[in-house]
């Protein structure tokens, strides 16, 4: 290990401490945390009870898409039958594709990862609670918004790919279209806003002593999904927002005969599209990894080899997307470049699988429901990977591309590295958060009749496909001779309903929810800290991480934990908190303080969704209003949230001190800043890969660019903003005048706007119009993101100057100096480089 | 940011040698040709160095850094192997 | 049920991509079974063998090392083929621009100096032993060419011309569909390929290049009259009459086509007068009005008047 020490590790030594902690200690810890009375269920931040909510919506919203599938498989069941129209049925595929993508796959992970993640790497709440409390009433409200719209008949039809032209506003007049780019748009911001969450709450908040090498599987698996979609979501976003743009203003980002190319998406969704998958795949994987430990009571077999794969899946996912795109006449070598890429992602899969048959042979596996289904889920996930390895092969990709033989695959890999897992992860942790354990011998019965129903389902489909039956059609001619296949998958399909069916009863009949104590506790004998003795507050106190399976390398553990032997046996300050430790090591740094329940999460996600479901509908005024209201609910929470504290320091236990505040580089508001701008600057990427292949593809519709001499106003004023930005912070610890560092950011502030309008001008001096062509449609449209950055910006210095009004800056550093400097000083930058990139690329001669 | 390093090192080597590869194919594909030897030689001499670094311990992160650079310097080669084939 | 068309090829490009996959099946048949087999003794087998699963080292051979050996040869062969299969081996004898419409397709066949010599709908008609080069282009959403038996497919985008070399080793008629969804009624935007010998294909491209007779019975004279009253020409071709109209599908030999409605209906009088009188409930979403105003006796004449453009 290779990070500095911080921490003297002599002082774990103390630990477990001879004195228990005291009753008025847990009667104060109990308070702190109490559980919310009726209204506050609203208002609560905490992960047990957001968690919570957040699994229960991703479980209804799966219900929900499988009932689509359902009543696709009623009308593909005999050929040419009348049962929905096409209008309907490209409506219910399109439904169920993006609902199950983006409103059950990635929050149910997701939420398993807010409901299990902190107690599994001894942290008492997520760092950011109402972030996550926020994250989840956006996917609510807007998820709920976007789905009614099947009921009234207005759901979008183009399927879950959103193709243009199809999707675009000649052959998708209405706002169908609309729901899908601004519903999933910022249904987004939740997945990113829960990614940022786990990023922060991984490298931070764990437990002392777990260093890198002693985390859970699960963890590891979190972290990297986290970072894949702060690399990975933000292409999908520009891409909805280009969409959205040419659909609202017309301007041709994906209209061939002006400029655009519509290409041009593919590229883009799929650089989100792919990754997307192993974003579903990899906390699946990590949950089944974790259930085949607990059930055949071993240590993974090969944790290098498993962190490695799951690292190089999440790399390589990202050098595979345009295998997607075979059949659209990309040049030979960029087939033969993602071929490969496509053919590498499947050794890290392979790695998992056999490490997975070791981990299983090295203890002795019992076969109760989660032993099953997990190892269930690895025929499926196999049979499922198999065939995705022959589609890498480009030949073959020609034939199976857009058949059922992808539905056959696509489907095998998700129930195999996703929703059995989940059904295993379900059957595993739910004496973790329930009173009474799922009944275990119901469970198998629900094992048998879905791994039956996934068989009989989708196994035929290989064949439709292979006979030509493409994908997202809505009938079938008794002359293509697929009708026994079709009417066997939708038997299947019902039989793996009747599963869901059952497993919903035991549900009604076993479930009990309880957040605090009372749960029905470690049933199935795993090792990692989730199984701790807990209330509301978590563990009793932290324990200090000396393995991989604490609870089972160390019996006496779950009892010291419980009488507060360990960190944090009482709360510091009388307010929520957990510690914050270093990122590799793991060694006690700070004491976080946490917030407790608030309204104002609920009340900006109802506003945000507001915002962007009246734009939907174009009710302008509406949703600037809600938009408004909802950036005040946000500013109110961080008011709120950053509250001065008294005491410099506090005891952790044990007698070991740590401060209770910090800024700069250790500051945890300060890392999810960094991980916000870098969502940024990836959609600034993928904007200026836009610029390059409208301009290396589309070259004919290019005029040439304003000058560089002619536009250096543009240059100046970004430099000097630039520098005023990062230079309040050293004018801050230099000076210690608050004035002159707040100034410092308001000045910046207005320079950027003034840089902005200048750069503006130029490109309107120069003759380009943002209608006119491709060029033009990104010249502004990257402008547009630039002025969004530009109002968060507004916003943060406005914040900064409100805080200085109030004296709640400090000096002579201070967070808030800090962060607001860091997003001033990224949207100059930003700005800086956007309007020298579009400068350099010149029309053909 | 040493481990981490262990950790990445191959791995981003990868993302480098197919993100320049990729880009190469897509916006300058009349140099691809000429390029490829020299950014998978590079890729190769890196991964090799980096086994090298892990050869001597058996902690588990030289352990996911061998086994990295051996994934990778698989991964580029292959990579190579559209160009010419 | 038939044979799967993806492995009953009958062109030479279609015979090495069936060969990649049967290939491809029997290797992941194998890998498949190895897998069940190692779940199988890891959950109920001896202890020896278990003991010898859960090393280290079996992850790497087994997991790692194999995988590899096996991925690389496939990989190779797979880029060979794949460099095969798009440089196209034979020099094309004939040009034919095909465009994707909203749910049919239109077909050109093209001189070398790219004028359009012939135009046609829903149905291609090729030389066997030829190659000919399809250049695949759109009107207005993207497509995608596909008939399995020939090949795998390529996409129309709309601002793209793609090329696709089709050939065919016997004579005989072939099935294809559009494969990227196109919206509305894309499950039935249906094509047939028809493959002659050289000798019935330079016949067969004379004689269409031709307008056909004037109708002789009276029935089709009145259903010749009505095809330019009732609205018929302002979007169909009948080369030789006045019907030109560009919009939908040329119908100069409409009555000589094996289907109707982009390959989804057997084409004979009845089915004819179907379409016409109310193709909406055939095709739902098809660009072309009910015609349900005209009568029987109207509908019958019309129908007698398509079914003998031959």
């Amino acid at each position: 290990m290779n990070e500095k020490h911080t921490f003297d590790e002599r002082l774990y030594d103390r630990f477990p401490t001879k004195k228990p902690g005291t009753k008025a200690d847990l009667a104060e810890l109990e308070k702190i945390w109490c559980a919310p009375k009726g209204w506050q269920y609203l208002t609560a931040v905490s992960n047990n009870y957001i968690g919570f909510y957040y699994l229960v919506t991703a479980f209804v919203f799966f219900i929900l898409a499988g009932v689509l599938a359902l009543l696709m498989r009623v009308q593909l069941a005999a050929p040419a039958q009348k049962f929905m129209s096409p209008e309907v049925y490209n409506q219910v595929f399109t439904m169920h594709g993006t609902v199950m993508m983006f409103l059950f796959a990635v929050p149910a992970v997701e939420a398993v990862g807010v409901l299990l993640l902190p107690q599994m790497i001894g942290a008492r709440d997520l760092p950011f609670p109402k972030m996550s409390a926020y994250a989840f009433w956006i996917y609510l409200f807007g998820g709920t918004a976007f789905f009614a719209s099947i009921f009234i008949g207005l759901a979008p039809d183009g399927g879950w790919f959103m193709y243009p032209p199809l999707t675009g506003r000649i052959y998708s007049p209405g706002i169908s279209a609309d729901f899908w780019l601004l519903g999933i748009g910022f249904i987004e911001i939740s997945a990113i806003a829960g990614a940022i969450e786990f990023i922060v709450g991984i490298m931070r908040t764990r437990a002392p002593g777990m260093t890198l090498d002693k985390m859970p599987i699960l963890a590891w698996a979190l972290l990297v999904m986290s970072v894949m979609i702060i690399i990975g979501f933000p292409s999908v976003i520009l891409a909805t927002l280009l969409l959205e743009l040419e659909r609202a203003f017309n301007w041709p980002f994906f209209d061939a005969t002006r400029g655009g190319d519509p290409l041009l998406w593919q590229h883009l969704f799929w650089f989100f599209g792919h990754p997307e998958v192993y974003i579903i795949f990899l906390p699946g994987a990590a949950m089944l990894t974790m259930v085949i430990c607990a059930i055949s009571r071993s240590d993974v077999i090969g944790y290098p080899l498993v962190v490695l794969a799951m690292l190089a899946t999440g790399f390589i996912s990202f050098g595979v997307w345009a295998h997607h795109m075979f059949a659209t006449g990309i040049p030979d070598v960029s087939v033969g470049i993602f071929s490969a890429a496509s053919t590498a992602v499947t050794i890290p899969a392979g790695t998992l699988v056999f490490s997975w048959i070791a981990t299983l042979a090295a203890g002795r596996p019992n076969l109760n429901a989660p032993g099953l289904f997990a190892i269930g889920s690895v025929v499926v996930f196999v049979t499922g990977g198999l065939t995705g390895v022959m589609l890498a092969f480009v030949p073959f990709n020609w034939q199976a591309h857009d058949t059922y033989f992808i539905v056959a695959h696509l489907h095998y890999v998700l129930f195999g590295g996703m929703v059995f897992p989940l059904f295993a992860a379900i059957y595993f942790w739910a004496p973790a958060v329930s009173r009474y354990p799922l009944s275990d011998r119901t469970g198998k019965w629900v094992f048998w009749l879905m791994f039956a129903g996934i068989h009989v389902t989708f196994m035929p489909m290989h064949f439709a496909g292979l006979m030509g039956m493409p994908r997202r059609v809505y009938t079938y001619l008794p002359a293509q001779q697929v009708e026994t296949l079709n009417f066997l998958a939708t038997c299947g399909a019902f039989l793996l309903a009747v599963g869901v069916g059952v497993f919903i009863i035991d549900v009604i009949r076993n479930f009990r929810f309880t957040a605090g104590g009372g749960n029905a506790g470690n049933v199935y004998g795993g090792g990692t800290m989730e199984w701790l003795p807990s209330g509301l507050y978590s563990t009793r106190s932290i324990p200090v991480v000396k393995s991989r399976q604490p609870l089972w390398d160390d019996l006496e553990l779950s009892k010291n934990v419980e009488q507060g032997r360990y960190f944090l046996p009482r709360s510091a300050t009388g307010l929520r908190e957990t510690i914050m430790t270093s990122p590799i090591l793991a060694e006690p740094q700070q004491l976080l303080v946490l917030p407790g329940p608030s309204v104002w999460p609920i009340t900006a996600g109802l506003f945000t969704s507001g915002f962007f479901l009246l734009l939907t509908v174009q009710a302008n005024v509406a949703a600037l209003t809600s938009g408004v209201f909802a950036v005040a609910s946000i500013l109110i929470w961080l008011w709120e949230t950053d509250r001065p504290i008294q005491m410099k320091t506090a005891d952790i236990g044990a007698g070991i001190e740590v401060p209770t505040h910090s800024a700069g580089r250790l500051n945890h508001g300060v890392w999810a800043t960094f991980a916000m701008l870098v969502v940024f600057a990836m959609i600034f990427s993928m904007a200026v890969f836009a610029l390059l292949f409208l301009w290396t593809n589309q070259n004919k519709f290019w005029i040439n660019p304003p000058t560089f001499v002619s536009s250096s106003g543009v240059f100046v004023l970004g430099m000097v903003a630039l520098f005023l930005s990062i230079g309040a912070r050293w004018l801050l610890l230099k000076s210690e005048n608050v004035l002159i560092a707040v100034g410092c950011l308001a000045s910046a502030c207005v320079l950027i706007v003034l840089g902005q309008l200048f750069d503006f001008l130029s490109w309107r001096q120069a003759g380009l119009f943002p209608e006119a062509s491709g060029q033009g449609a990104i010249v502004y449209g990257m402008m547009a993101h630039q002025a969004s950055l530009i109002v968060l910006s507004v916003i943060a210095a406005f914040y900064a100057v409100a805080r200085a009004w109030a004296g709640l800056v400090t000096k002579p550093k201070s967070v808030v100096v800090d962060i607001c400097g860091l997003i001033l000083a990224y949207t100059a930058a930003q700005g800086l480089a956007g309007s020298a990139i579009t400068r350099m690329l010149m029309a053909a001669n | 940011m040493k481990t981490w390093g262990y950790l990445l090192a191959p791995l981003l080597v990868w993302v480098m040698h197919f993100g320049s590869v990729y880009l190469c194919a897509e916006f300058a594909p009349a140099i691809l040709k000429a390029i490829v030897p020299i950014l998978t030689g590079l890729g190769l001499c890196a991964n090799l160095y980096f086994f090298i670094r892990a050869a001597d311990s058996r902690s588990w992160h030289t352990t996911i850094l061998r086994r990295g650079s051996l994934i990778s310097s698989i991964a580029i080669v292959w990579q190579a192997l559209p160009i010419y084939l | 049920m038939n044979w799967p068309l993806v492995l009953d090829p009958a062109s030479a490009d279609a015979t090495q991509i069936a060969n990649l996959s049967w290939t491809l099946l029997a290797v992941v048949g194998v890998v498949f079974l190895v897998v069940c087999a190692a779940l199988l003794v890891a959950v109920f087998g001896s202890s020896t063998w278990r003991s010898a699963l859960a090393k280290h080292g079996t992850i790497l051979v087994a997991g790692f090392a194999v995988p590899v050996v096996v991925l690389t040869a496939l990989l190779a062969y797979s880029l060979v083929l794949t460099r095969t299969l798009s440089s196209g081996a034979d020099v094309p004898s004939m040009r034919v621009q095909v465009t994707g419409e909203m749910w049919w397709w239109r077909i050109d066949y093209l001189s070398s100096d790219g004028q359009t010599i012939l135009r046609e709908a829903n149905e291609l008609h090729i030389p066997v032993g030829h190659t000919v080069a399809l250049e695949l282009v759109s009107a207005d959403v993207i497509h995608s060419f596909w008939v399995p038996q020939l090949g795998g497919k390529k996409d129309m985008i709309p601002g793209r011309r793609n090329i696709l070399h089709l050939s065919a080793d016997t004579p005989g008629i072939y099935q294809g569909q559009c494969a990227e969804f196109c919206g509305g009624p894309h499950a039935l935007m249906g094509l047939t390929v028809i493959a002659h010998s050289p000798v019935d294909f330079d016949q067969w491209l004379l004689r269409r290049q031709n307008a056909p007779q004037p109708p002789k019975d009276v029935l089709a004279q009145k259903g010749a009259e009505l095809f330019l009253t009732t609205g018929c020409a302002a979007c169909h071709v009948v080369r030789g009459t006045a019907a030109n109209g560009e919009a939908g599908p040329d119908l100069t030999f409409i009555g000589a086509r094996h289907k109707l409605g982009a390959g989804i209906l057997p084409n004979n009088r009845g089915t004819l007068a179907g379409w016409v009188a109310d193709s909406q409930a055939i095709k739902p979403g098809n660009r072309m009005p009910r015609y349900n105003m005209l009568t029987g006796e109207e509908l019958q004449a019309i129908s007698a008047y398509l079914e003998q453009l031959r």
